[in-house]
């Protein structure tokens, strides 16, 4: 294989990538989640400005931005397009394979520099109202931010050739400490000396540093595979909230406290299904961490929107968003258990689902109302807010999703029969 | 003797028009142990998906005790147990909480439950592992898991793909000592294996199967009869058949 092959090979990689994403984004885009991310986006940007009002004079924002794209900079993981059976093909050609990688960091270098100017975009109000007087002017920011990003994804690409997990936690770090101190001088303008001794140190770090690796070792396949893994894994589930995604692979969490909670269930047949869907559900990296993450998020939101109207609003958006996610379960569920020949009635799958995912989504649906209680309400008010959360639930639980798996069930006995 | 598994002029595949096996005829009586053989895509794993209901046959029919699995799905599946040639695990589910659920699905009571898990980490030598995740489990350990999740279950018929793939010599060992002794009690059990000096002692008839029928069954003396050599053994047999030497 020449090396335009490999070139070939990579652009042929990145097309069938481009198409998956551009697949699901339009997959989103007529899924009508994306009229609930704008009204969520509208909402956000009401209450940022308040969030800006409310923001005492004393805090440390110069320090508290440094921090903030010290860490967009400092890390990132970097998609290579590599694959797994590229370890017993590719690897005789790492030597030949430098345009091949060298596309692969020219694309992160992209997608990395538009989230961090997204993130800067976000940002420029609070830089405009409270840091610009004394830091450099804005647009300058960007530019350097976007510089040191791509110098720090150079540094990065060389510090994935080191085998030990904490000597690459140590570069990192080192490359942190520096990134906060330059951007740090650059918000603080006359501290601007800081800026140039972190930049001139990184410099020279990063050289030293590269030029040592490059001597000694290749490149560590197995790290770049598993965080290739990891990316994709990160995309799909993504996705995966708005839109059914198949080759999606679950990672287990090894939970121990909550899983145990089936010890509570019968130790009986019928209730097989509901015991193994808790356990999944529970050891499920991506649904368990979302129900705490959104839990989270909806009593944050909660408990800073002060007026009835504003929280029974985000409360409704929270209930159906969160609730969209057992849609997505549900199928990853069912294929799963449907090939295993359990001796159960089929019924009971559909069953142990919509009473398993009405339990917890009541739960939660409680858990963000508890912030609602500190607020001032007349009594009325009080108890608008959770008997809302009981009958939304209860519909959405009992009548949709109950619905919703009766008609996936008779599609799939329409398949078979 | 009461018929437990009836395979009875079966043809079928992924493909109506291109059936992968043909009028395959056997059946498993309670209390023997029966080994499908048969060269690589000579239709073993075809027959066994049929065999378990994931495929339904183009023709002929499938039952064991009587019942089929697309009018009787569950008494169907309630009737046997099935380790799979690949370990198929939750990667969410410790070894005793896949004992466990084994155990709830075929509506076994907890007392009975937890003396046969105890007896059954015993006997594959897993005590230690019961509160671990399969996930971190070599390929042996993952196919003890399924191979104690039948046992526990102890089915009428036992299908079993491949069952000695990646067992250590202890596990085999335990494995078909556990058979004989599910045989004493009655059960049947199907297997297919390459490891034909093995089964040529464990099992009591055997089914050749090549290019997706059966071209010789019955005993090791009843097949040494057919093809005429009267010393041979199961492996002689099995090659001569599948050479084409000997007519079926």
């Amino acid at each position: 294989m020449n090396s335009f092959d490999l070139v070939s090979l990579w652009n042929r990689r990145f097309q069938s990538f481009s198409r998956d994403v551009i697949h699901y984004f339009s997959k989103i885009g007529n899924s009508g989640f994306l009229f609930a991310l704008i009204l969520l986006s509208i909402v956000g940007a009401i209450y940022y400005r308040r969030f800006l009002e409310w923001l005492p004079e004393a805090a440390p924002i110069p320090l508290m931005l440094a921090i903030l794209f010290s860490i967009l900079i400092t890390v990132g993981n970097l998609r290579t397009f590599l694959k797994e059976a590229d370890l017993s093909y590719l690897t005789p050609l790492e030597l030949r394979m430098k345009n091949f990688f060298r596309r692969s960091f020219m694309y992160n270098v992209v997608v990395q520099s538009a989230g961090i100017f997204a993130v800067a975009i976000i940002v420029n109000p609070l830089y405009m109202g409270r840091v610009a007087a004394e830091a450099i002017s804005f647009p300058v920011f960007v530019l350097l931010l976007i510089v040191m990003k791509v110098f720090n994804l150079y540094s990065r690409w060389y510090e994935l050739r080191l085998h030990h997990r904490r000597e690459r936690i140590i570069q990192g770090f080192m490359r942190w400490i520096l990134n906060v101190l330059f951007i740090y001088g650059l918000l603080q303008w006359n501290l601007r000396v800081l800026s140039l001794i972190a930049a001139i140190s990184l410099v020279i770090r990063t050289l030293l540093f590269v030029s040592k690796t490059m001597r000694h070792s290749g490149i560590h396949w197995l790290k770049l595979l598993h965080m290739e893994e990891k990316l994709d894994g990160r995309f799909y589930r993504t996705v995966n909230f708005f839109v059914d995604v198949p080759q999606l692979q679950n990672k287990a969490v090894h939970r121990r406290i909550i899983p145990a909670l089936t010890g509570y269930l019968p130790f009986r047949k019928s209730y097989a299904y509901h015991y193994l869907l808790f356990k999944l559900w529970s050891r499920s990296g991506y649904m368990f961490g979302m129900f705490i993450r959104w839990t989270l998020v909806g009593m944050i939101l909660i408990f800073l929107i002060p007026d009835i109207y504003g929280e029974g609003f985000a409360y409704l958006l929270f209930l159906v968003i969160s609730g969209m996610q057992w849609r997505a379960f549900w199928g990853e569920f069912y294929r799963r258990v449907s090939f295993q020949l359990y001796p159960l009635p089929e019924d009971q799958q559909k069953q142990a689902f919509v009473s398993i995912s009405f339990a917890i989504s009541m739960i939660q649906a409680m858990m963000v109302t508890i912030p609602h209680f500190f607020h001032d309400h007349t009594p009325v008010e009080l108890f608008a807010l959770p008997i809302t959360g009981i009958i939304i639930t209860y519909i959405y639980g009992k009548v949709m999703i109950q619905g919703y798996i009766t008609k996936k069930l008779e599609e799939e006995g329409a398949l078979h029969g | 003797m009461k018929k437990l598994l009836q395979v009875h002029q079966v043809s079928g595949g992924y493909d109506r028009r291109h059936p992968i096996i043909k009028d395959i005829y056997f059946e498993v009586n309670p209390g023997e142990i029966v080994a499908l053989i048969g060269l690589n895509g000579a239709g073993k794993s075809t027959t066994i998906k049929h065999i378990l209901g994931l495929i339904q046959p183009v023709s002929g029919s499938i039952t064991i005790h009587g019942y089929n699995a697309i009018d009787h799905p569950e008494s169907y599946r309630s009737q046997f147990a099935f380790i799979p040639e690949t370990p198929l695990f939750y990667q969410e589910l410790t070894l005793r909480e896949h004992l466990e659920l084994t155990a709830m699905t075929r509506g076994l009571d907890q007392d009975l439950f937890t003396s046969r898990m105890h007896k059954l980490l015993q006997v594959f030598n897993m005590e230690d592992k019961l509160e671990h995740f399969p996930e971190h489990f070599s390929k042996g350990m993952r196919q003890k898991l399924m191979i104690m999740s039948a046992l526990m279950v102890a089915p009428p018929l036992y299908i079993i793909d491949e069952p000695l793939m990646g067992l250590d010599p202890l596990g085999i060992r335990s494995l078909l000592q556990s058979l004989e002794q599910a045989k004493n009690e009655g059960s049947g059990v199907l297997m297919t294996t390459h490891i034909l000096s093995t089964a040529e002692r464990y099992c009591d008839r055997f089914i050749i199967m090549h290019q997706g029928r059966i071209v010789a069954h019955g005993t090791l003396d009843e097949l040494r009869e057919q093809s005429g050599v009267s010393d041979a053994t199961l492996d002689e047999i099995y090659i001569q058949y599948v050479e084409g030497r000997v007519k079926p």
